[in-house]
């Protein structure tokens, strides 16, 4: 053998000995299953799609326990610390609560590599950034423009007699609805901690009826029960896919222009998988796996490389979604620990009946 | 050999007694502990709870629409229900058991697909308020949703089966021979379904109207779905404060109130039939 021909064999060693390495540190879950709880109604499908799959080909099996995140905050604290599920996918007043009644485990940074592509505000060592969605209003041009009612720019806008009866509301149970809280308080001089002006204006506003499920709000504009309804892009994006004659706004407050709502992924505390969590959050995080949850349900990466992907050739996200980043830090962001611990109360005596 | 049946309803009781025991204990407890936050609840016994329930009109207002909507609903139910038992009771066409039977199968579907039915129904866009707005009947598509009629529409809807199915087998003890006894001593139509049908199914009526208010007390869906966020009964405000306020100790006072609003309208209509019928017997 010539020593081209060694040089081959020994190259051909040496690759197969370093794919063996990599097959070595390839994490297996053999046998484990991972318990993620996450909204239902087809979301949860998206996320097995594109990010339990990868459990799944690492010998794991993942289960989605399906809900709102409060739904979910019940249940987690009703089963006093035998928890339901490892991993949970929070609305940020859900993580507030969770951290408040000490439900969440720390999640170890050095296991999320993809971190790498977000913004360090998007993961502490107890949230994980799971996506971005971007509070607005879905109304139907069509019926504003017969009745002659401008384009609604700001929620206030809603308060408009010709829009009576006409009007969904995000419900509390909705993760949006303290957003939009805080919008319509800052739009009139208030802020987190001064809300009374929201609570008037959504006295005022007397929705015809307050949504908790998105789906329900998109069906009421298809069945022409309202003209207008507070929802996030990523709702839009799907009325619009679905062919509803329906335009989106982003919501002015003050001189912020679009609400910016986070939703986090966190590992449970008592979790017996915690590899598979923190696999789980990493995949979540992955360039690929948020393209497609952009593209399949419309919500904005917080990876930054799948953000740019899908500006640059998602036609629909460019036209419902804010995708640049110097445009966010326009964007309303609430600061939720100092949101008024009483709103709860306050809009539930503002809209009954 | 007379059999001691009085025994033979001891383990039922003993039953219900520890299930309805058991699951209002921990709800009762709950109640006299303060609310700490995200589901906990504090150690000291106190009243405050209570004291903020019967002091804020938002609480008694959401509780009198519950009585309200469900004393107004149970009405509606024996208004439309007692016609119908009877004529089910009293067909002696082949149609009778299949009515019945679509009926009981009425009752078995689940209070969301009987919203959802509704909604449609209902919808500005649907067949009715189109038929209607053509012909000119209304200007504005008629809505349920976020109105105290629509709810109540939702609880009939709810309650309508089971209180035929019950009102039909009252009717069903009430002998034909006495209609027929009636009407040949000159009785007309009317004054006989007054004085001899009526008279005697009121026992029944009566019970199958507290089951129905019951019922409706009770009711979560039809309130939270036709409701749509505005009509606040008390299981609603109760789901609230348990599932998104985390405040247990407030939602175990809420519970612990309508249960025993709900026992206390049971045990007074109870105590009124009682007085009603001793009454008649002394007349008699």
């Amino acid at each position: 053998m010539n020593v081209r021909g060694w040089a081959g064999i020994v190259a051909a060693l040496g690759l197969a000995a370093l794919a063996g390495t990599a097959q070595a540190q390839e994490p297996r879950f053999d046998g484990q299953t991972l318990r993620v709880a996450t909204f239902g109604g087809g979301w949860d499908k998206a996320v097995q799609e594109l990010i339990g799959v990868e459990i799944e080909k690492r010998g794991g099996k993942v289960v989605y326990v399906t809900g709102s995140p409060r739904d979910n905050l019940a249940k987690l604290i009703a089963s006093r610390g035998n928890a339901p599920f490892d991993v949970i996918e929070m609305d940020d007043k859900t993580y507030l609560d969770a951290m408040q009644g000490n439900l969440l485990d720390k999640i170890r940074l050095d296991r999320i590599p993809n971190k790498k592509d977000l913004d360090a505000a998007d993961y502490s060592d107890t949230k994980v950034g799971a996506w971005v969605v971007q509070e607005g209003m879905l109304y139907l041009p069509e019926k504003f423009k017969e009745a002659g009612i401008p384009p609604p720019t700001r929620y206030s806008d809603l308060d408009n007699p010709k829009l009576a009866g006409k009007v969904s509301f995000a419900d509390l149970a909705a993760p949006g609805t303290i957003h939009i809280l805080v919008s319509m308080a800052v739009d009139k001089g208030g802020d987190e901690t001064k809300m009374q002006p929201a609570y008037a204006e959504i006295k005022k506003i007397n929705a015809a009826r307050y949504w908790k499920l998105g789906g329900d709000a998109i069906n009421q504009l298809a069945n022409g029960d309202v003209w207008v309804s507070t929802l996030h892009q990523g709702h839009a994006a799907q009325a619009l896919d679905k062919g509803l004659p329906v335009a989106f706004v982003h919501a002015r407050s003050g001189d912020k222009v679009g609400i910016l709502r986070p939703g986090w992924l966190g590992i449970v505390k008592g979790t017996k998988v915690p590899d598979a969590a923190e696999f789980f959050i990493n995949a979540y995080i992955e360039a690929k796996a948020q393209e497609g949850l952009g593209v399949k349900r419309g919500v904005v990466p917080v990876n930054a490389k799948a953000r740019d992907a899908i500006a640059a050739g998602n036609a629909r996200m460019k036209e419902t979604a804010i995708l640049k980043a110097d445009q966010w830090n326009k964007m309303l962001r609430v600061k939720m620990d100092k949101v008024d611990p009483d709103y709860s109360e306050q809009v539930n005596r503002a809209v009954a009946k | 050999m007379t059999l001691p049946w009085p025994r033979f309803l001891l383990p039922p009781l003993v039953l219900s007694l520890a299930l309805l025991v058991g699951s209002m204990y921990v709800f009762l407890k709950g109640s006299f502990h303060a609310d700490l936050g995200v589901g906990r609840l504090g150690e000291a016994f106190t009243l405050a709870n209570y004291r903020k329930l019967f002091a804020d009109s938002f609480y008694l207002n959401s509780l009198w629409l519950t009585v309200q909507l469900s004393a107004v609903t149970t009405l509606l139910t024996i208004v439309v229900g007692v016609p119908v038992a009877y004529v089910l009771a009293r067909m002696r066409s082949r149609w009778g058991p299949v009515l019945l039977a679509v009926i009981v199968a009425a009752s078995f579907v689940t209070i969301v697909i009987k919203v959802l039915g509704l909604n449609i129904i209902f919808a500005a866009n649907g067949g009715l308020n189109r038929l209607l707005l053509e012909l000119g009947m209304i200007a504005q598509p008629l809505t349920i949703a976020g109105k105290v009629e629509g709810v109540a529409i939702g609880l009939l809807y709810f309650t309508l089966a089971f209180i035929v199915i019950l009102l039909y087998s009252v009717m069903l003890t009430i002998p034909r021979s006495l209609e027929e006894a009636a009407q040949n001593l000159g009785a007309s139509r009317w004054r006989m379904h007054w004085r001899v049908i009526l008279p005697l199914a009121l026992p029944g009526i009566i019970a199958s109207g507290l089951i129905g208010f019951n019922l409706c007390m009770g009711a979560f869906t039809s309130a939270a779905l036709i409701g749509a966020g505005k009509i606040l009964t008390l299981p609603v405000l109760i789901q609230r404060t348990v599932i998104f306020d985390t405040k247990y100790g407030m939602g175990a006072t809420l519970a612990v109130v309508l249960l025993v609003t709900g026992l206390a309208v049971n045990l007074l209509s109870i105590l009124l039939v009682s007085r009603l019928n001793a009454a008649r017997g002394m007349t008699a």
